[in-house]
């Protein structure tokens, strides 16, 4: 009774020291900013991550197995890793990640203790085909590897919207017929306007802001490195969930939905891997690639579970509201 | 007069390793210098060159060609090659004439397969080697003027064409190295490929060769050529990598591995079958040619990330470089450097690691066999009596002879009592005659919970009713027992031993019998399968390693230097930035031969001999 008290305590504090990070932060960007709660958001995530943290050693030692068995737990599980990699760069000092990782962590905390899945909030006995030390390694793995992915992903779909901003202001000032305000340099841009409606290359950019190409840039670069952690991890997670199914299963690879959904999210990010070999595959059409993985992780992740069929069906559920 | 001739930074020499022959021009321009030109041509598949010499002909065809043929529209009309017109040429259009001519050919201009066309005021420029080329190789007019309208004004006219010759590599050499010609400025660089001059050519000659066997071997050589293009082109692995996710996905939405009539069912037509193999091709990431020295300013600019240092040296480069953990190799001028080896061949590995799981994987599907059994506590069974082939490279072992005994079936219970589980049989002593094995059968029951029963038969079987104790277990720990009326008669435990008087009988229930179902399979791609997954698992890890490249060229007194990573990008353009400032300038307070390539320019400083001075 008193751990799932305490585990009651610990999500509800990550939760709301998250939110209140975030607002801050959103605060900050839009309307004002306040000097001491510069940090904040940092800070908020670093408790958030004792926080949970606690929660998963709670789970741990009041249930006997590592809190990884089903939806709910492997949910909070993402938080964790996510609120990680929030604080990596931050020990760098590079925060490209943050404005991704944070609010990741709050929307994952959030479905995770939403009224959807309260009937798997009570740490339960692990069915007998998850009795193995496989457990540890395959399923965190794969939460590690849709962690990552998630992040590089959303970093492509961060770039792909940077790059059309431009674009979609023109057209709206087009609309309005109000060049002049535009335009901050005089006639060149407007004269270059034509141009950018049409072709839709990077060239466009190179005309315009230094800052919003290095950004650019940046947001490529970064989104390649952790799209090739969490592609590694990916890798090794599917490998071991097939050595696992051997033993437990009688074959390594049974064409089970949420395995076939693993493979396929693997080929996408392959797909991205090997467009971006060539120069011009870099930047945009590899953002693309990256951005369709996002959905994929989803539908691997959590599509998957509701069909409720196959071999991976202890992590099925039905979407109740009480 | 003295025909020179020599290499200026912008141009390039030809790749005669790979080229089968080549042809000289000596052609005697406006101004009376006598130029030759060098052509060569290379395998038909290489289409760096069908571009270029699609220019270099169509210079060369606007020059001695006549009207008639091709897409009107862009020629341009032009004096016969008699005439010589001088019209004050200046150094810059001979550069680029000289340049597009030194291009190397392709079979564009000469190839075995095209046909010789007719009107020789078009071709008679080539008129001395007529007979010569006409014997041995085709012309391909139709693609002579297709060319794309480039500068056309700046062309230079005709030229009188001295002779043609027809050698072989080993003599052009021989040729090359007596003979330089002195070049411009600042020609513009146009888009050039490398080519190296110097090398041997190659076995064959296909002049000699004719017809016969060597054309066979060529042809086939030429589609083995081909066909390795065709399936290294990335985009087409990459279309290849969409389909099998597709395909993927769709497996998913169909249920896979059912009866065909539940598909005739479901689904109007075919499915896709169980477990399909898919092939990938290898894709070789450009390790045909693992690195060479870059041999220009411009290719080394053209790099990721490159720089220029005005008074720097490139041995101070290449100790700082060997310093930082760099392999350096330094020649002349030149310098090339990598770190990070490995990081360029694990890709490699990967590949060839998912190779290696599909064979597994094909091995596995063909060579393995399957079963399963039932078997109560206490009996045996063969092994190879279970197991049934699954395809046609399956032999059994002598490991199928081998007969299994069941020696206990248990359960582990939680205290919810929640498992899988059957009951096999009962063993019971009945007025101590026994035991009895009485077979149990599952009893549908709403809800999760088991029920097994059975039932001891009393009186004669053979009548209509026939009535006798029924047992009924919930699980191996008790059972319930009930008369022949149907009442409840009392719980026994199966290892108490204790005694039941139930219609006169005297029942000890000895045991329950659990029994446990096997799935055997033997499957001999595992190893390899797993082989191939720890190779996947390491050379992904490594392929997370950056490698980089750097490239650098003394161009006078300044350093041109050039570099690629494959990985960290952004950090590498700092490390090399930190690098660079390390390099020393030099100062050079007196030296003559500093200013004389300066101002000679480019061409002669990087590569001719030390030895050769531009006059």
């Amino acid at each position: 009774m008193i751990f799932s008290t305490l585990e009651h305590i610990l999500i509800h504090i990550s939760f709301s020291v998250v939110s209140l990070g975030i607002t801050i932060h959103l605060i900050t960007l839009l309307v004002d900013e306040f000097v001491e709660l510069y940090d904040s958001s940092e800070k908020g995530m670093i408790t958030s991550f004792f926080c949970i943290t606690g929660l998963l050693v709670t789970r741990w030692i009041y249930s006997g197995h590592l809190p990884l068995s089903n939806f709910y737990e492997s949910l909070i599980f993402l938080s964790w890793i996510l609120s990680i990699i929030h604080m990596v760069p931050y020990l760098k000092k590079q925060n490209y990640l943050s404005p991704i990782t944070a609010p990741s962590t709050f929307f994952t905390q959030g479905f995770a203790t939403s009224g959807l899945l309260t009937n798997m909030h009570q740490s339960g006995i692990l069915v007998p085909a998850l009795q193995s030390q496989w457990l540890m390694m395959h399923v965190s793995m794969m939460v590690l590897g849709y962690a990552a992915l998630l992040c590089g992903s959303l970093l492509s779909v961060a770039l792909i919207v940077i790059t059309f901003r431009k674009v979609i202001r023109i057209i709206d000032n087009d609309k309005r017929a109000n060049l002049n305000s535009f335009s901050i340099g005089g006639t060149p841009y407007i004269t270059k306007k034509r141009n950018v409606l049409r072709n839709t290359s990077f060239s466009f950019l190179y005309s315009r802001n230094y800052y919003k190409v290095q950004l650019i840039q940046q947001l490529d670069h970064w989104g390649f490195r952790i799209i090739g952690i969490g592609f590694l991890f990916l890798t090794i997670g599917i490998l071991s969930g097939a050595v696992w199914a051997n033993e437990a299963w009688g074959s390594y690879w049974n064409w089970d939905p949420k395995e076939t959904w693993a493979f396929i999210t693997w080929t996408i990010f392959a797909i991205y891997f090997h467009i971006r070999v060539n120069k011009n595959g870099e930047g945009l059409n590899s953002a693309i690639i990256a951005s369709i993985g996002f959905f994929l992780i989803w539908i691997c992740y959590f599509g998957v579970n509701l069909l409720g069929i196959g071999l991976h069906s202890y992590g099925s559920f039905t979407l109740t509201s009480n | 007069m003295e025909a020179r001739r020599g290499k200026s930074a912008l141009e390039k020499p030809l790749d005669l390793k790979k080229s089968t022959m080549e042809m000289i021009l000596e052609v005697e321009s406006g101004d009376g210098s006598l130029w030759s030109c060098v052509f060569g041509w290379t395998t038909p598949m290489d289409l760096r060159y069908r571009r270029c010499s699609r220019r270099v002909v169509s210079n060369l065809m606007w020059i001695g060609g006549g009207p008639g043929g091709g897409d009107g529209s862009r020629r341009r009309e032009v004096k016969g090659l008699e005439e010589v017109e001088e019209e004050g040429w200046k150094d810059r259009e001979w550069s680029i004439l000289a340049k597009s001519l030194r291009a190397p050919l392709m079979e564009v201009l000469m190839t075995p397969a095209g046909t010789l066309h007719q009107s020789p005021s078009r071709l008679h420029f080539l008129k001395p080697c007529h007979n010569f080329v006409n014997s041995t190789f085709k012309f391909k007019p139709q693609h002579l003027y297709t060319s794309r309208n480039r500068s056309r004004t700046q062309l230079p006219p005709p030229l009188t064409l001295i002779n043609c010759k027809l050698k072989s590599s080993g003599e052009v050499m021989k040729q090359n190295a007596s003979k330089k010609i002195e070049l411009w400025n600042s020609a513009p660089p146009l888009s050039e490929e490398a080519e190296k001059n110097g090398g041997s050519g190659k076995e064959e000659d296909p002049v000699k060769a004719g017809s016969g066997s060597s054309a066979v071997s060529r042809s086939v050589k030429k589609l083995s050529r081909k066909v390795l293009s065709l399936l290294s082109n990335l985009p087409l692995a990459i279309g290849e990598m969409f389909v099998i996710a597709a395909l993927m996905a769709l497996g998913t939405v169909i249920d896979q591995g059912e009866t065909p009539e539940y598909y005739f069912q479901n689904y109007p037509e075919e499915s896709p079958s169980y477990g399909f193999i898919t092939w990938r091709w290898v894709l070789a990431l450009g390790f045909d040619h693992i690195w060479k020295f870059m041999d220009s300013p411009e290719a080394v600019r053209k790099q990721d990330f490159s720089e220029t240092l005005p008074q720097a040296s490139v041995q101070d480069l290449g100790v700082i470089l060997m310093g930082s953990g760099y392999e350096v190799f330094l020649k002349g001028p030149r310098l090339y450097a990598f770190k990070g080896l490995v990081g360029r061949y694990t890709p490699i590995g990967v590949h060839l690691a998912m190779l290696l799981i599909m064979v597994g994987a094909t091995l596995s599907a063909t060579g393995s066999f399957r079963g399963s059994v039932t078997v109560p506590q206490g009996l045996n069974f063969v092994v190879g009596d279970v197991l049934g082939p699954s395809g046609f490279l399956s032999f059994p072992t002598e490991a199928f002879s081998t007969e299994v005994h069941v020696n206990k079936f248990s359960m582990d219970y939680y205290e919810s009592g929640e498992t899988d589980w059957s009951i096999s049989a009962l063993q019971v002593v009945k007025d101590g005659e026994g035991p009895f094995n009485l077979p149990m059968a599952p009893l549908k029951v709403n809800g999760d919970k088991k029920l097994y029963g059975t039932i001891l038969p009393v009186g004669s079987i053979d009548a209509p009713n026939v009535k006798g104790i029924s047992m009924l277990a919930r699980d191996l720990q008790s059972i319930v027992l009930y008369d022949q009326e149907g009442k409840f008669v009392g719980v026994r435990r199966p290892n108490s031993k204790l005694p039941i008087e139930i219609d006169g009988m005297k029942i000890i229930i000895e045991d329950a019998i659990g029994s446990s179902g096997l799935e055997l399979k033997t499957d001999p791609g595992v190893p390899v399968v797993y082989s191939g997954f720890g190779a996947l698992m390491l050379t992904t890890c490594i392929s997370i390693l950056s490698h980089a490249q750097i490239w650098a060229l003394q161009d006078g007194t300044s350093l041109v230097i050039g570099g690629k990573s494959n990985r960290a990008k952004g950090e590498f353009e700092g490390q090399i930035n930190r690098m660079l400032d390390q390099v020393p300038e030099l100062v050079e307070s007196s030296s003559s031969s500093v200013t004389k390539q300066s101002k000679d320019m480019v061409a002669a400083a990087s590569f001719t001999d030390p030895s050769a001075r531009p006059s």
